[in-house]
């Protein structure tokens, strides 16, 4: 018998039985919409945590320290560096996608700004580290941008059309370096062309540090801090809540190696410079700066005073190549003598928890299924015990037993996908239907998502391929006592 | 087609409760013949059609029909002689209330290993209703059509695959008498025009009389194995149930 015969034949019958099939169904119209609802919602939530709270693929290596009362020690001997040579020994780890150094400011630095957002310049502390500029992605800065994610002061060159605009080729570095300028307080930016400005100090035009923030230090701006600064005097309580498209290209003023708050650098010397903010990324610090690590070196080892500080990076990141290969990555790398920062257990835990969450609402979604296997089990043996007369005339017309079984399990099948089909859309709608009242009811906090589900195509193949095993599973008794029913006595009446 | 049964037993049942149905049954059937079983209630006549048809293969002895011996067949090689060879016609019609006639008829197709077109099969369906004259009710459901209908359409079914052999089981004791004849006189057609084998169980002598040969069980013994001058339906009704004939007494009797 073909495929389309036997499809055409299952069809007959459940065109007969309909009633007894739409009451199967609905278990496995509930089981089904569960299971993709709990598992949407699982990965959901697991998207917000792992890869926006927590991001667990990525691990940051840092020196190895003990604790000594209240302090934390290097040991008597120091700590392994954190060299270029541990990032090309990190980068052969199996399951390793990418290394990259992150170099923090060493020296205190101030920053004044923020008068384009609340009309008044504020005075706070720069926090600020340093990544190599290869690693952001067109995603996290946009290209077309005037300033973007790069090193102004090490562009190599041949000729000045290699250079940004008010750059000029240096003949002996081979690096563009700013046109000499010349501009009274206040007309810094009308002296050089496009996003440069002309620099008091060294009376050349150069481009304001490109810098990047975290994603995570917006959401905990509008999620808490904006909520806080309503109710507080002058004009901070006026601070409106801040979009990314909004931030990008706020520039500001940093006094390196001098703080409003800390004092100065130990060199003793101080720069000031403009930085712009061109993107944000998960790569940038949580609370502060990241700019391109050049400036972190160049700057470190102008205003520390400590050699080391310029070619010791404080952290390593190592990105895996997937969540499940990360625990086996930092089992490697505390192996070496290093250390994880707490980041990488706090992502652990919340991995853990959202697992186990997960498996327990699927466990639910399952013993849903299993009842309604039980079901199905029950509503074929009634019909097949019903139509043990036709059953039997098949027989005598010429069907196989293999047959007979082929054609209860067709019925399964077709009960599975339409069952599957309805739980599928029964389950989509629940999602909208949860996302419009979490949306609506649920106050704005960090983190908040604009939807608790994440939806892949793979999990529509597993509630169908779910739905077709359990009314597989719920048919099979049924077919293989259907098969065995003997022609003659059924056709007899015995 | 040719069929040869030998020292044919059939038991149910075990230990006390052992029950022997048929004992040492012997015969042979010649092709285009028309055998009648005849029989009591409980002298093992069905279960011996079941057994030339297939449909029953629990059985010592031989039984080999078409040159085949129905007892070393696989169960798909006996599947595909009752659906390639085999017609079957049973008491209750059986028939599949879900469908109409035509899907009715056309049921055999769908274990037919023979490639057929779906439209060619509806088509043959069709051409088999009108030829059993029910061109009129082939979108019908059987709820809707009496009960001689029902046979019809079941004999159209039992002739989808040009069968060489037709089993009958008692084919009019659900009929009343006028279309049990008219079903009668549509058997003995087909094996007179057409030479299909025909088998029929039945325990009406006035029904055996149709049959050139008449083969008698009795408490699952052949007792008698007959040939006959098969009568015409018209006739074997007068002879058994008018006893005075009236002249030109036609068949022309309207179903319901």
């Amino acid at each position: 018998m073909t495929p389309i015969k036997l499809l055409r034949l299952a069809w007959q019958s459940i065109r007969r039985s309909k009633r007894d099939f739409i009451f199967s169904s609905i278990g496995i119209i509930i089981g089904i919409s569960t299971l993709l609802f709990f598992t949407a919602l699982g990965s959901g939530i697991k998207e917000t945590v792992l890869e926006r709270v927590f991001v667990v693929r990525q691990l940051e290596v840092i020196k190895k320290t003990y604790d000594v009362g209240a302090f934390k020690s290097e040991g008597l001997f120091g700590s392994k560096k954190l060299d270029d040579a541990l990032i090309q020994e990190l980068e052969q780890l199996p399951g390793v996608l990418s290394v990259y150094p992150k170099m923090k400011l060493t020296f205190p630095t101030g920053a004044l700004g923020g008068k384009e957002l609340i009309g008044k310049d504020i005075r706070g502390e720069l926090v600020a580290d340093g990544i190599p500029a290869t690693l952001i992605t067109p995603d996290e800065v946009d290209p077309g941008l005037e300033v973007v994610f790069k090193d102004y002061e090490a562009i190599s060159c041949e000729q000045d059309t290699d250079c940004p605009t008010s750059y000029a080729c240096g003949a002996e570095s081979g690096l563009c370096a700013g046109i000499a300028c010349e501009a009274a307080r206040g007309e810094e930016q009308a002296a050089c062309k496009g996003p440069a400005y002309c620099h008091e100090g060294r009376k050349q035009c150069i481009m304001p540090i490109p810098v990047l923030a975290s994603p995570k230090m917006l959401e905990i701006y509008n999620g808490s801090i904006h909520t806080a600064l309503s109710g507080s005097q002058g004009a901070l309580s006026k601070m409106p809540r801040l979009s990314k498209s909004a931030l990008i290209g706020f520039e500001a003023t940093a006094l390196f190696g001098r703080s409003f708050f800390l004092g100065q650098s130990a060199g003793g010397d101080h720069d000031t410079r403009r930085f712009r903010l061109v993107g944000f990324s998960d790569r940038a610090i949580d609370l502060g700066m990241t700019m391109p690590i050049g400036y972190v070196r160049r700057l470190n080892a102008k205003h520390s005073g400590r050699a080391e500080s310029a070619s010791e990076y404080h952290a390593i990141v190592v990105e895996t190549e997937s969540n499940d290969a990360t625990a086996g990555v930092a089992q490697q790398i505390e192996g070496m003598g290093y250390a994880l920062s707490d980041k990488f257990e706090n992502a652990q835990r919340a991995s853990l928890l959202i697992l186990l969450i997960t498996v327990v609402f699927n466990l639910i979604s399952g013993i849903i299924l299993a009842v309604a296997a039980v079901n199905i089990m029950h509503t074929f043996l009634m019909l097949i015990l019903e139509r043990r007369r036709e059953l039997g005339l098949l027989r005598a017309l010429g069907s196989t037993r293999g047959q007979i079984q082929l054609l209860v399990l067709s019925e399964a099948t077709a009960l599975g996908l339409m069952g599957g089909l309805a739980g599928i859309v029964v389950g989509f709608v629940a999602t909208l239907v949860v996302d419009v009242i979490f949306n609506d009811q649920v106050t704005e906090f960090p983190f908040k998502p604009d939807t608790l589900f994440y939806f892949a195509p793979w999990m529509f193949l597993m509630c169908l391929g779910a739905a077709l095993l359990f009314c597989w599973i719920g048919a099979l008794l049924p077919a293989m006592r259907a098969s065995r029913i003997d022609p003659a006595a059924a056709l007899t009446g015995r | 087609m040719h069929i040869r049964v030998d020292n044919l037993q059939k038991t149910y049942g075990k230990g006390e409760l052992l029950t022997h149905v048929l004992k040492e049954v012997g015969f042979e059937v010649e092709p285009g013949e028309f055998i009648a079983i005849m029989g009591t209630s409980g002298s093992g006549k069905t279960s011996l059609l079941n057994i030339l048809g297939g449909l029953d293969h629990s059985y010592t002895g031989e039984v080999v029909v078409g040159g085949s011996e129905l007892g070393k067949l696989s169960e798909k090689q006996l599947a595909r002689l009752r659906n390639e060879k085999f017609g079957f016609v049973f008491q209750q019609f059986h028939l599949l209330d879900h469908l109409t006639s035509i899907e009715n008829v056309s049921l055999p197709r769908f274990f037919d290993a023979r490639k057929q077109d779906e439209s060619e099969a509806l088509a043959r369906a069709k051409s088999l209703l009108e030829r059993v004259g029910l061109e009129a009710k082939v979108d019908a459901y059987p709820t809707k059509l009496s009960g001689g209908q029902k046979q019809r359409v079941a004999i159209a079914r039992a002739l989808f695959n040009s069968p060489e052999i037709i089993f009958c089981d008692e084919p009019t004791g659900s009929l009343d008498r006028t279309t049990g004849l008219q079903i009668l006189e549509l058997f003995q057609n087909l094996n007179t025009h057409e030479g299909i084998s025909l088998v029929m169980v039945t325990h009406e002598e006035h029904i055996a009389q149709l049959a050139t040969r008449i083969i008698r069980l009795e408490d699952g013994v052949l007792i008698s194995d007959e040939t006959n001058t098969p009568q015409t339906p018209e006739l074997t009704t007068l002879e058994h149930h008018e006893p005075e004939p009236a002249p030109g007494a036609g068949s022309s009797a309207q179903e319901e």
